[in-house]
């Protein structure tokens, strides 16, 4: 640092600003300040290539992308179709709903009925009988065994009705509500020192059961895969409710016929178990412990 | 009370914990608890968390017990309060290592929830295992060394 520096910034320490050395303060002044913007400079002196070829190449590219987005006026409104035209007569629309297909071929399951005839469809004698009238049968079989829910899918040549995933005891009888719905084993509801350390040394495990009707006039064919919990649950494609119109309102051929598919599993909490193949009881036996056998077969 | 018979009290406290949490676990590793990936690493992983939770502690109270102290000191009167504050400090230590390692399948936690929780115990039971070493370890090694 040379001595008018120096001495410049004695000046500007001190306060005091003789007069006569006043041009010499300020030209010394004026090359600290240009030297601290010099800096800055210098530095952004190399910068300028490079912000310039990055902008240069966004402009090229942004020119060459044949899919960049150019504001354009807002699509006019699609011609009416024949479904849009019959969404104000109702029923029309229902007619296009598309509901999820059920796996096809089926997962193997524990046990299986074999095709039984819809004898438990009410009122079949005064007109043929359509898929609705199915669905409103047993819809109403497994609400008196206490089902409170299901979901439709799509099968080839009718539907399928999944019920929801119920717990049971080990003899797969359903246990009672509200842990019948419980999808966790849950806690301990008698507790002794026993059954602590019996739920400690083993993962604690719980029955679960899942039933599927399948009714249509085509065979039903089995997967070779082995299923698993998650398969016919969490993995399963959403159903409806109800069956659409399109479906429900089909007359059931002559042929069709309704086959009950149950999957037996046993599993731990946070487990996925596979289903037991076969499983512990014949399809029959389980549809009695689950009150459903008596409609089904048309002797209730 | 002499300090031989405070020793004894707290070695058989915790020895018999040590034997009681090392069979179950034995139990759950040999007998059951293997039908899942979830079940066996809870199980593998409950071993790695309770060794470390023990072994430190119990590891002074073993050796101050076969420590040849002398008769002297192994005579000395130690207050009543004394051993009941670490026979309560113990057993509160070592009953929350056995409920956490033994009540959560009974309360229907699953596996991965179990291993959660063994692991966030690790925070306050690091704290709890401080106040017992230090009240342990300034009791054993300061008499026995006497």
């Amino acid at each position: 640092m040379d001595e008018s520096r120096i001495w410049a910034y004695n000046v500007i320490d001190d306060g005091i600003a003789a007069p006569q050395r006043s041009d010499t303060m300020m030209s010394t002044l004026s090359l600290h300040l240009s030297e601290m913007l010099a800096a800055p400079r210098r530095f952004f002196a190399w910068l300028h290539p490079v912000v310039l070829a990055c902008a240069t190449s966004a402009l090229l590219s942004a020119c060459q992308s044949p899919s960049s987005p150019a504001p354009t006026a807002a699509a006019p409104p699609p011609a009416p179709t024949a479904a849009a035209k019959g969404a104000d007569e109702p029923g029309q629309l229902d007619a296009e709903v598309k509901i999820n297909k059920f796996p096809v071929p089926v997962p193997p399951p524990s046990a299986e009925t074999p095709p039984l005839s819809l004898k438990f469809v009410a009122g079949q004698e005064k007109h043929p009988i359509t898929f609705g009238d199915v669905e409103d049968s047993l819809s109403d079989l497994i609400n008196a065994a206490g089902y409170d829910w299901r979901q439709f899918y799509d099968y080839p040549g009718g539907f399928a009705m999944v019920t929801r995933v119920e717990q049971t005891r080990p003899d797969w009888t359903p246990m009672p509500s509200p842990a019948r719905w419980a999808v966790n084993v849950g806690s301990i509801k008698s507790w002794s020192i026993g059954e602590v350390i019996r739920r400690f040394s083993s993962a604690p495990s719980g029955y679960y059961q899942v039933i599927v009707f399948i009714v249509t006039d085509q065979p039903v064919v089995t997967a070779a895969q082995q299923a698993t919990y998650a398969d016919l649950t969490s993995k399963l494609p959403p159903g409806a409710d109800r069956l659409p119109q399109g479906i429900s309102s089909r007359t059931a051929s002559k042929g069709t016929k309704c086959t009950v598919l149950i999957y037996e599993f046993k599993k731990s909490d946070g487990q996925d178990a596979a289903v037991i193949v076969p499983g512990s009881l014949d399809a029959r036996d389980h549809l009695q412990r689950t009150a459903l056998w008596p409609g089904l077969a048309g002797t209730q | 009370m002499s300090y031989k018979t405070c020793q004894n009290w707290l070695a058989s406290v915790w020895v018999a914990f040590f034997i009681l949490q090392v069979g179950l676990l034995v139990l759950r590793s040999v007998a059951g608890a293997a039908d899942s990936d979830e079940s066996r690493k809870l199980t593998s992983e409950m071993w790695s968390w309770y060794i470390p939770m023990v072994m430190p502690t119990l590891s002074i109270i073993v050796a101050a017990l076969y420590a040849a102290a002398p008769a002297a000191t192994q005579e000395m009167p130690t207050p009543v309060i004394r051993l009941v504050i670490l026979i309560v400090l113990s057993l509160a230590y070592l009953l929350s290592l056995s409920a956490l390692i033994v009540l959560p399948p009974s309360l229907g936690t699953s596996p991965k929830e179990h291993l959660d929780l063994l692991h966030s115990s690790n925070y306050w039971l690091g704290a709890f295992q401080l106040c017992i070493g230090a009240s342990l370890g300034n009791f054993f090694p300061k008499k026995s060394g006497d």
